[in-house]
This record gives C-alpha cells, sequence and structure tokens, in this order.
C-alpha cells in the first residue's frame, strides 16, 4: 500500500511538473510570435481582419502619420520642460505659467486632432463595418482617459460633456 | 442396575421427546447470513480500507502504454491552456503595441 501511495504521488508530482512547463512553454510560444513579428501594425490586421491590400493602404497611412506624430510630441515634451521651469520659478501662478499652460494645451490638441484625422483615414481603408468599429474602439482608448478623469472629478458618470 | 444400558421404552420415549420439542421457525436468508459472517471472519482484514483501490490505481498507471497516454494528455492539456493564456495576452501586447506607435502615453494622460 505504502509503495503505492509513491507511485501515485511520484506520478501527481509529475504530471504537476509535465502541466506546468508545457503551460509556460505554450505562453512563451506566443510571445515568441509576437516578437519575430516586430510590426506595430499586426494587431489591426488580426482584430479587424484585413487582407493584404488594406493593410498596405492602411500601413501607407501609418507611415504618413509618424513622423507628424513624433514631431508633435517632441514639441509638446519642449513645451512641457518650458512650463515646467517657469513653475519652479513662480511662487504662485503667474502669467507667464499660464501662457505655457495654455501653449501645452494648444499644442495637445493640435496632436489630437492630427491623430483623430489619422484614424478617420485608416478607418475609412477598412471594410465599413470595420472602419465604425475601429474608429469608436481608437476614440474610447485615446480620448476616454481624459472624459474619465472629467467625470469622476465632476461626480457625473454619464458623460454630458464629453465632446472637447 | 446398569444405567448405561437402554431398554426400548427409554429410546422411544427418547424420540418421542425429540419429537415434542418445539424448533422456531428460522429468518428468511439466516443461512446466507451465517455463511457471509463465517466468510468474512475467514477473509484477512485490510490494514487500510483505502488500501485495495490505492493498489489498483497505482497498478493501472504502471502500465507504460497507459502512463504516456496519460503525460501525453497533461503535456497537451498545459500546451493549449498556456497558449490560450499566451494568445491573450499577446493579442494585448500588440495592442498596446499599435496604441503607443498611434497615440504616445504622454499624449494620453
Amino acid at each position: 500500500m505504502r509503495r503505492s501511495l509513491l507511485v501515485l504521488l511520484a506520478m501527481a508530482l509529475t504530471g504537476v511538473a509535465i502541466a506546468f512547463g508545457s503551460y509556460l512553454l505554450g505562453c512563451r510560444i506566443c510571445a515568441w510570435q509576437l516578437a519575430a513579428s516586430g510590426d506595430d501594425l499586426a494587431w489591426l490586421r488580426r482584430e479587424f481582419r484585413l487582407g493584404d491590400n488594406e493593410m498596405q493602404r492602411i500601413r501607407h497611412l501609418h507611415e504618413g502619420y509618424l513622423p507628424k506624430c513624433h514631431e508633435n510630441c517632441a514639441l509638446i515634451a519642449a513645451k512641457k520642460k518650458e512650463l515646467q521651469a517657469a513653475l519652479d520659478r513662480a511662487q504662485g501662478m503667474t502669467p507667464e505659467a499660464l501662457q505655457k499652460l495654455a501653449e501645452v494645451a494648444a499644442l495637445r490638441a493640435r496632436c489630437q486632432a492630427n491623430m483623430l484625422a489619422h484614424f478617420y483615414e485608416v478607418s475609412q481603408a477598412m471594410p465599413p463595418d470595420q472602419g465604425r468599429r475601429y474608429l469608436a474602439e481608437m476614440q474610447r482608448l485615446t480620448l476616454g482617459f481624459h472624459e474619465q478623469i472629467e467625470n469622476t472629478m465632476s461626480g457625473d458618470s454619464s458623460s454630458h460633456h464629453g465632446h472637447h | 442396575m446398569n444405567t448405561n444400558s437402554q431398554l426400548p421404552e427409554d429410546a422411544e420415549l427418547s424420540a418421542l421427546l425429540r419429537e415434542s420439542r418445539l424448533a422456531p421457525d428460522l429468518p428468511p436468508g439466516f443461512q446466507d447470513a451465517v455463511w457471509r459472517r463465517i466468510e468474512r471472519a475467514e477473509k484477512p482484514a485490510p490494514a487500510w480500507p483505502a488500501a485495495d483501490w490505492l493498489d489498483a490505481l497505482a497498478a493501472w498507471f504502471l502500465l507504460p502504454r497507459r502512463a504516456f497516454a496519460t503525460a501525453a494528455v497533461v503535456l497537451l492539456l498545459g500546451l493549449s491552456l498556456g497558449i490560450a493564456r499566451g494568445a491573450g495576452q499577446a493579442n494585448e501586447l500588440a495592442k498596446a503595441r499599435y496604441l503607443d506607435s498611434v497615440s504616445p502615453p504622454a499624449l494620453r494622460q
């Protein structure tokens, strides 16, 4: 009986080791696949079931958008440094700090406008249903964050003034 | 007088007495129950009641074909679960990667 118990225990431990090892291997295989693709647009193709022609158009739009996006981001980063310096110098809210804050906000708004324009262009390169879904998802992911904060601050769960 | 020797009349008397003694009716299945008790008493008691099925289970698994089949099933199950979970995680990572490329996190905060 004791020998049987030991045999079963050894088998159970081996089973757990095999299951855990193969589970980790499965996870690793997926991670390898993702790393091997190295494509920023891999998710788009899979999620919205896009064909080669659609992907080619979207890739063209994406590559055209990226330099503008990087340029805007660099401008925002530089302006944020200026704002921080103005805030560090001042004891309170000075006209200079207020001016820098307005400039950062204006740059962000311009960047968001470019981004939304790009999303519209990409959505039009997709089949209509998928395009609508893409647009809704992108707006939720990129603009929803601010709505969430504003709703939390105003104590209102419904979005009455969420369109900026 | 010899008390051991029985007279014919005594023998008849004894027979009459035996016949006149009332034997109660046995309950149904009495004999089977007795045999079962005898069998149970003769059988050596196991040290632990679960010992029998533990032995049977160990013997079942110790056959190489069954052991390999079980290991293969566990391997496939683990691999499938890992791939399913990994695919979900990879999808989230790919989504974050796309989002970071078109909408930098600094812009979303």
